[in-house]
């Protein structure tokens, strides 16, 4: 086997995932009003399927070469795709450059996760060390409006004295119901695959995914709180939350954005129209997606000759 | 001068244990800070624990003849609320999204009026029950 034959397998990987992401990427927001649990399935496959499609075509290409179906001693006439026949891919600088880009984005991605998540676990630890006691739900002795859950060996609900002032006993209930339902749901996890395998995803394309699973994720939580209080109290104790922040923002310097306020209207609306979930669709876009990507590798194993011909012309 | 922030961060051990003597028995001079906090530390360390906490704005001082007398500042409950405080800060604002899920998102922007509207609408809902 010649390293420089992988660029080859490199440049292939790359085109598949680019743009298989940048296609389910703009899907997501077209598929988005059939409810939360459909837009964030989407939103979970537009991660996942690029590198599911991506490794396997290349894996199906590499094992055709190792089994000898290649051509590579009949056919001259272009780069082979193959584990023992593509050294001439290091003679083409746009392939090259193709793979050291991809690598040099998916590494500087890999990078900015893994120091966000050192930083963010140090600035929770930092805090839960000034606390007294071991409880999942920590009441912070601070003058700022937040709750928020973190941690995810052992997560804790971090809650402020000055929101358990503020909101009313059914807005507390429920605000404390939807953040546990994120640590039933093993939220924090999730979100740290999706990061993962959003290290692959197509340039711009990862922000989209993973804003929509974000919001998705949110009003699905809204959702189950609303179940065990009432929308009412979740819808208020979101504006609440909201106004005590905003007054807090007066005297402090902090990014604002525009898509939290569009998401808190959205929230604050599905909750009070009682918006489904789309849990049915959500079941039959994951059996759709399974048995699409299932049909494509199937088809690619079929026609895995012509396609390996193909595609090396194509490229090389 | 330092800020608060700053200085609950990297509040060390001995500082901490200097705090901890004050709050319950100042005001104190530098030698009697000395000697109930061990006798075998130097008085000059001491004197600057004593001058960087004061810097630091945890402690206020007194001339008293040629020697300073040191107080705290602030009382232990609302240093520790200033502690954990700070330790929110940077929490909420400095990018530690990726490692938690907030109630409300604290950066969005929602200006009065569109909250009014919103609490309009959970009123509407309210009154329809």
């Amino acid at each position: 086997m010649n390293a420089t034959s992988l660029i080859g397998f490199g440049v292939v990987f790359v085109l598949v995932g680019v743009t298989t992401s940048a296609a389910l990427a703009w899907l997501v927001p077209r598929l988005a009003p059939r409810g939360p649990s459909v837009e964030r399935r989407l939103a979970t496959l537009a991660a996942l399927l690029p590198v599911v499609l991506a490794t396997a075509v290349v894996a199906i290409l590499a094992i055709q070469s190792m089994i000898g179906v290649d051509h590579c001693t009949v056919d001259g006439h272009h780069a082979h795709l193959c584990l023992f026949h593509g050294m001439v891919w290091a003679e083409r600088p746009w392939a090259i450059a193709v793979v050291a880009a991809g690598l040099a984005v998916v590494a500087a991605r890999a990078l900015a996760v893994l120091t966000s998540h050192l930083r963010g676990r140090a600035l929770v630890a930092r805090l839960r060390a000034k606390l007294e006691g071991d409880a999942r739900v920590q009441l912070v002795p601070s003058a700022r409006m937040f709750c928020v859950v973190a941690g995810l060996r052992r997560p804790t609900i971090y809650v402020s004295t000055a929101a358990r002032e503020a909101l009313a006993p059914d807005e507390w209930d429920a605000m404390l119901a939807h953040e546990a339902s994120h640590i039933a749901h093993r939220d924090l996890w999730h979100r740290l695959a999706l990061e993962l395998l959003l290290l692959f995803a197509a340039p711009l394309a990862g922000i989209a995914i993973r804003e929509r699973w974000e919001a998705a994720t949110e009003r699905l939580r809204d959702a189950d709180a609303a179940e065990r209080t009432s929308a009412e109290a979740v819808a208020s104790a979101l504006v609440h939350m909201a106004r005590g922040q905003a007054l807090a923002r007066l005297a402090a310097v902090a990014p604002f954005t525009a898509t939290g306020a569009r998401l808190l209207a959205l929230r604050v609306e599905s909750l009070l129209d009682g918006a489904a979930r789309g849990e049915p669709s959500a079941r039959r876009l994951a059996g759709v997606a399974l048995t699409s990507t299932a049909a494509v590798l199937a088809l690619a194993l079929a026609f895995a000759e012509p396609l390996h011909h193909a595609l090396e012309t194509l490229l090389g | 001068m330092r800020s608060f922030d700053d200085a609950a961060r990297v509040l060390g051990e001995l500082e901490q244990r200097v705090m901890e003597l004050l709050w319950d028995e100042a005001p104190l001079a530098v030698r009697e800070v000395q000697h109930k906090v061990g006798g075998q530390l130097a008085y000059t360390t001491l004197m600057t624990t004593l001058d960087r906490l004061y810097k630091k704005g945890l402690l206020a001082r007194d001339k008293h003849g040629l020697a300073f007398v040191y107080r705290p500042a602030v009382d232990r409950a609302e240093y520790q609320r200033r502690v954990v405080e700070a330790a929110v800060t940077p929490l909420l604002e400095r990018g530690a999204d990726a490692v938690l899920a907030a109630f409300v998102d604290v950066a969005a922007d929602v200006d009065e009026a569109h909250l009014k509207q919103l609490e309009r609408l959970i009123a509407a809902r309210r009154r329809r029950r």
